[in-house]
């Protein structure tokens, strides 16, 4: 775990929306392989990013829904490192918040591949995310707003 | 059965949407075919040896008249004119075209199917037992939980990129059709005191390289809390699972190195960090699914004596019929392992023919089982003679469910990039030898699974006589295992001995199965007569032969 700053050079908001990036000079970095939410402090004020080492280790997904359980809404968690655009949604409904791409990811998948698998992935899925919603919510009547 | 509601059609539409637009990008070159595998496999699609092999989900087995006429269209217009139903009720077609593909998603959401994790390192098709609704020892219906699995795991965003592959299946019966110890996770359901339904959790089977028959994790776990201890079983899996290994990927091999109670030490302390709200709803759904299936449970009907003085009738009747837990029906299944024929596969005109007698004889239900066959799971009493007229016609009336030629293979060298031996031929050559010895004397009982590689699709691990493809100094070459076991008493086969060349198999098999009947007392099973014997008396039968000819 390291206090440093990340290269992300363009931020994916969960909107789909694609912004420039800034760099988050004061987070706390976790590896999934080696980090667990313990590993964030409860009451912490920095956002926390998760660095995905390969698209195909899935273990950043569980840290995030960990925290996002443990922390709440209030948390920043911000993902980076060799992601898929395609797997933009299985991050955002896994409690990330944001989705640092750097300039040589944007350029290799193209600049709005990320918005179009965004868009295009399916959104509405049974069980809700932490924040509540889902198919299941819908169909007996208790959905979250 | 299970319909879809507008929320589960808008899933499976905006899913097969999404392929579209991964096949899309790239056939543009926008991703590499590393990057495309991972989302290809989830949606069933393999680059096998000749072409795309596209794997269709058939959740739990079950498919109506109507989907099953669909699978046959499919066969017809984008494959050479069959399908294969695999082990674990799904179906594959062996020659789709990648263009193809988006559009045999389309066709297949029109009759509410899809592909959805058939493959990839995700929870995949849920099965469980064929006969499920319908067999008389069933205590409770595996289906509704089965579908809601289905539900829970559909494009789990945690989930989606596991360390392995993750297989799950349910029973609810006595007799264990599913083999559901050798699964990832297995589910065994039964009825509480008060006639709730209650699950026990079976971890860490599988088969491959390493079988493993599974560990009870936990009993009677009540419904409430079914998904949120699943759904932390997962997460332990995904987090501490191996990647270093593809070998050692597995959650049998988690459980093995972790140990069972650090394991389950590991999940309930996720359980106890974690707000469950999210799956408050799971036990309305799960209510509101199991009335569907209760409202599609067929009335009462007048039993029938059944004529059975046509002896090839009262064969079938004997070999393929299965009584019902309603007054007035048969489960009818229909065998897809005639003498010589390639196990599982079905030709599009017989999906379509089966289809329609679906429609005509069994309330429009067909289901798959995992030994790949078809079942007709509500043939009224007085209509089975026009079902077996129908199937003669077919060439699908073989009476040989349950007995040695009712083969389990998997497509082997002929089709798989995995494969190192062929399984295909042994099957057909098999078959027609045993279903020539099963007309004389007493093969019930004895299972012939075959696996065309280590990866064990064939499931040889579990069958009394397994045999399992190898390449040994680039010759075909056939190992054997006995006694092994995929019902309520799983267990693994034993390794007879090195292998046999292709040409040589079949008269070992004969060898084994002599020594069998020499030695059973009383109608023992095979792996009752090894367990009493041992090794060494099928091993000497089988190798002696050779050793003399030597």
């Amino acid at each position: 775990m390291t206090d440093q700053t990340n290269d992300g050079d363009w931020v994916l908001e969960k909107s789909g929306e694609l912004k420039p990036g800034s760099s988050l000079p004061d987070s706390l970095n976790l590896d999934p392989d080696t980090h667990g939410p313990g590993d964030v402090p409860l009451g912490i004020n920095q956002p926390v990013l998760i660095t995905f080492n390969s698209f195909a280790n899935g273990r950043g997904f569980s840290l995030a829904r960990q925290l996002r359980e443990r922390h709440g809404p209030s948390l920043r968690i911000v993902a980076q490192g060799h992601l898929l655009p395609d797997q933009a949604r299985h991050a955002f409904q896994s409690g990330f918040d944001e989705i640092l791409i750097s300039d040589n990811a944007l350029k290799a998948y193209g600049a709005h591949a990320w918005d179009t698998a965004l868009q295009t992935a399916v959104g509405a899925l049974y069980l809700g995310e932490v924040s509540g919603g889902g198919i299941w919510s819908r169909r007996h009547g208790h959905e979250l707003t | 059965m299970y319909t879809y509601d507008a929320h589960d059609q808008a899933l499976v539409d905006a899913r097969a949407h999404e392929f579209r637009d991964q096949v899309a990008r790239r056939l543009a070159g926008q991703i590499s075919e590393d990057e495309f595998k991972p989302l290809r496999l989830q949606n069933g699609l393999y680059l096998q040896l000749h072409a795309y092999m596209l794997r269709v989900a058939i959740p739990y087995g079950v498919l109506s008249a109507d989907q099953l006429r669909m699978l046959g269209f499919l066969a017809e217009r984008y494959d050479r004119g069959y399908g294969h139903f695999t082990t674990r009720q799904n179906i594959q077609y062996n020659w789709t075209q990648l263009s193809d593909v988006a559009d045999m998603l389309d066709h297949l959401a029109s009759v509410q199917m899809h592909a959805i994790q058939t493959s990839g390192n995700c929870i995949r098709n849920v099965t469980t037992d064929a006969y499920a609704g319908v067999a008389a020892d069933e205590w409770v219906d595996p289906r509704p939980v089965a579908e809601l699995l289905r539900q829970w795991s559909t494009l789990h965003p945690e989930f989606a990129f596991l360390p392995r592959k993750f297989k799950i299946a349910v029973t609810g019966a006595a007799e264990d059709r599913a083999a559901m110890k050798f699964h990832d996770i297995g589910i065994a359901a039964s009825l509480g005191e008060n006639g709730e339904p209650l699950f026990d959790i079976w971890v860490g089977g599988g088969q491959g390289r390493t079988p493993r028959v599974a560990v009870l994790f936990e009993a009677g776990v009540s419904l409430p809390n079914l998904l949120p201890v699943l759904d932390a079983m997962l997460r332990v899996y995904n987090l501490h699972g191996r990647r270093d290994n593809k070998y050692k990927a597995r959650i049998k091999i988690l459980v093995a190195e972790m140990g069972l109670e650090a394991y389950r030490d590991e999940v309930y302390a996720d359980l106890a960090n974690r707000d469950g709200s999210v799956f408050d709803e799971a036990p309305k759904e799960y209510a509101r699914i199991e009335a569907q299936f209760a409202a599609a449970q067929q009335p009462p009907l007048t039993p029938t004596n059944v004529d059975r003085t046509d002896p090839a009738f009262a064969a079938w009747l004997d070999e393929n019929v299965m009584a019902h837990r309603v007054e007035g029906y048969a489960a009818v299944t229909i065998s897809l392992k005639s003498k010589g024929a390639i196990p599982g596969d079905a030709t599009a005109d017989q999906m379509k023919a089966i289809a329609d007698l679906a429609e005509r004889h069994s309330a429009s239900e067909v289901r798959v089982t995992h030994r790949q066959n078809l079942v007709l799971p509500w043939v009224p009493q007085d209509e089975l003679r026009a079902v077996f007229d129908a199937l003669v016609e077919l060439g699908l009336a073989e009476a040989n469910i349950g007995l040695a030629s009712d083969i389990i293979a998997c497509p082997g060298l002929d089709y798989c990039a995995l494969a190192t031996a062929r399984s295909i031929p042994v099957a057909q050559r098999l078959s027609i030898e045993l279903r020539e010895r099963e007309r004389r004397e007493d093969l019930r009982g004895i299972t012939v699974n075959i696996s065309g590689c280590i990866n064990a699709c064939g499931h040889h691990h579990a069958a009394t006589i397994g045999i399992l493809g190898l390449n040994k100094a680039e010759q075909e070459n056939y190992q054997v295992t006995l006694a092994g076991r995929a019902d309520e008493g799983a267990q693994v086969g034993s390794i007879l001995g090195p292998g046999f060349d292709a040409e040589s198999l079949p008269s070992a098999i004969h060898r084994i199965l002599d020594a069998f009947q020499a030695l059973r007392k009383d109608g023992e099973d095979l792996a009752s007569v090894y367990a009493r014997v041992g090794k060494d008396p099928f091993k000497q039968a089988a190798f002696a032969p050779l050793e003399q000819a030597a």
